[in-house]
């Protein structure tokens, strides 16, 4: 990374800080939603048809929030920094020291926010590998990143961006994961899919399947790709 | 009156927007009827207000998960919608102020457009449930949901106020999912929820929604009174901080 997307990073860090009440939901709204959703939602999966218990179910809430959180600020930071990007590039700046600046800020946000989630869930329930769930938490948090940077550079407004958002993830954590015991080819689609898989094997035993890493992985710098793509063309 | 015709002169702009009014309309179909048909197709069972006390029935699983998708689509829509607004109205209340408008009529302004997002995303969301099953009390079933758009919608429009455009974000992507996805819904909390989870302001619409579509009666008056006291508080707090703010300006 060199010196101009460093200084940009850095510029939007403190931005991002000087705003103590998005720092601290930040961090508090993780735990919350894993202490909240994790004891009710292994009997919502026997609803839908899934099979999952309460240890699964914290790990996935894990997922969930940092997925939610990530995406959401990805979303709107990008969203509302798309004037300033253009002047920067107009004033001199290269394209790519933007795109590298953004993408550093939208990985940072999605391991902050699986860090937060993971730890909560390491200290109240016995995992059986922890490091494969923080990496596929990291890896579901990143790939939302990555929707919510796209979908900044394809949307308009707040609030469609915030009704998009939502649709995704409810179908993705709903429909298309463990919790609603989907199979066949189409839930392969949705990004938190095999991430989701992931961190139930990590949560019961270590076993965990390196085709699911390598399918998050692909997913995953397929959306960056996208994003990539979506600011490139915004900023040209 | 001159709320009223502020509010429509800026319901119009919203209404102008096709992919808002597409979401608005995609988002609560795909969500309930995903919602029906992705459900085990069995009896669960819940506990309603029936014959003055609080008694165990059988209902139909996808029914239940149908129902109880009405009032989460309402809270998460309506309360982003309030936020949203509250965003534009930070814009545009400054100048509408500059023209003349008083901070009172600029804050019945936005309480009347918040509500009635709220409630028409209340009853979109009851009208998609009733393609999939029918709720036996739809009036009360309808009404109980617009309770909750209220509530939430002014909760959204507060959390801009207070946390901010991202803060205000985060706070209605989760808030509602605890609230109404968690602590009230019959289907992740069997039996009766502990007291503290009836403080919350999903409680009471909730619980009149499950009743008046599963027993035809929504006579629990300690969950009408709930839900009719947090709306009515967060319209009038909400009233007084727009009113407050819009004269500051």
């Amino acid at each position: 990374m060199g010196p101009a997307s460093l200084a940009l990073l850095r510029a939007a860090g403190k931005q991002y800080a000087r705003q103590p009440t998005n720092v601290v939901l930040f961090v508090i709204l993780p735990p919350l939603f894993v202490l909240a959703l994790g004891a009710a939602m292994s009997t919502f999966s026997d609803v839908l048809g899934g099979n999952l218990t309460e240890r699964t179910s914290t790990a996935l809430a894990a997922l969930w929030a940092a997925a939610l959180l990530s995406g959401s600020a990805s979303f709107f930071i990008v969203s509302a920094s798309r004037r300033a990007d253009e002047r920067l590039v107009i004033a001199g700046m290269q394209r790519g020291a933007v795109e590298v600046a953004h993408a550093a800020a939208a990985t940072i946000m999605a391991s902050a926010a699986g860090t937060t989630g993971f730890a909560i869930v390491v200290m109240t329930t016995d995992i059986a590998s922890p490091i494969h769930l923080l990496a596929a938490v990291v890896v579901g948090a990143t790939a939302y990143a990555a929707v919510g940077v796209a979908l900044a550079f394809v949307i308009r407004g707040d609030l469609e961006g915030s009704f998009v958002i939502i649709l995704v993830f409810m179908f993705d954590a709903f429909i298309a994961g463990p919790l609603g015991g989907a199979d066949g080819f189409w839930p392969n689609l949705f990004p938190l899919h095999h991430p989701s898989e992931l961190v139930v094997d990590a949560a019961l035993n270590a076993d965990v399947s390196a085709a699911r890493y390598l399918w998050s992985a692909g997913y995953t710098l397929l959306l960056i790709g996208v994003a990539a793509a979506a600011h490139k063309r915004r900023l040209a | 009156m001159i709320a009223l015709e502020l509010s429509l002169v800026l319901a119009r702009q919203y209404l102008r927007n096709a992919l808002l009014v597409s979401l608005l309309i995609i988002v609560p179909t795909v969500f309930i009827s995903t919602s029906y048909y992705t459900t085990r197709a069995t009896d669960i069972e819940i506990i309603v207000t029936m014959a003055g006390g609080r008694r165990p029935i059988d209902v139909w699983m996808p029914d239940l998960h149908g129902a109880i998708m009405v009032p989460i689509v309402t809270a998460f829509l309506a309360g982003i919608a309030g936020l949203f607004v509250m965003l534009d109205a930070s814009r545009a209340d400054g100048r509408l102020a500059i023209a003349g408008v008083s901070p009172r009529t600029l804050a019945a302004t936005r309480v009347l457009l918040i509500s009635s997002i709220s409630a028409g995303v209340a009853f979109l969301a009851a009208g998609v449930t009733m393609i999939h099953s029918r709720p036996e009390d739809i009036a009360v079933f309808t009404f109980a949901n617009v309770l909750v758009g209220l509530s939430d919608g002014f909760i959204g429009a507060l959390a801009f106020l207070a946390a901010g455009r991202l803060g205000g974000a985060y706070l209605m992507l989760f808030v509602p999912m605890i609230d109404i996805g968690i602590f009230q819904d019959p289907m992740m909390i069997s039996g009766e929820p502990p007291a503290w989870m009836k403080w919350w302001p999903g409680f009471g619409g909730t619980r009149l929604a499950i009743d008046a579509a599963f027993t035809g009666r929504g006579d629990d008056w300690a969950a009408l009174a709930a839900a009719v006291l947090w709306a009515a508080a967060l319209t009038m707090v909400a009233l007084e901080t727009f009113t407050r703010r819009a004269g500051l300006r």
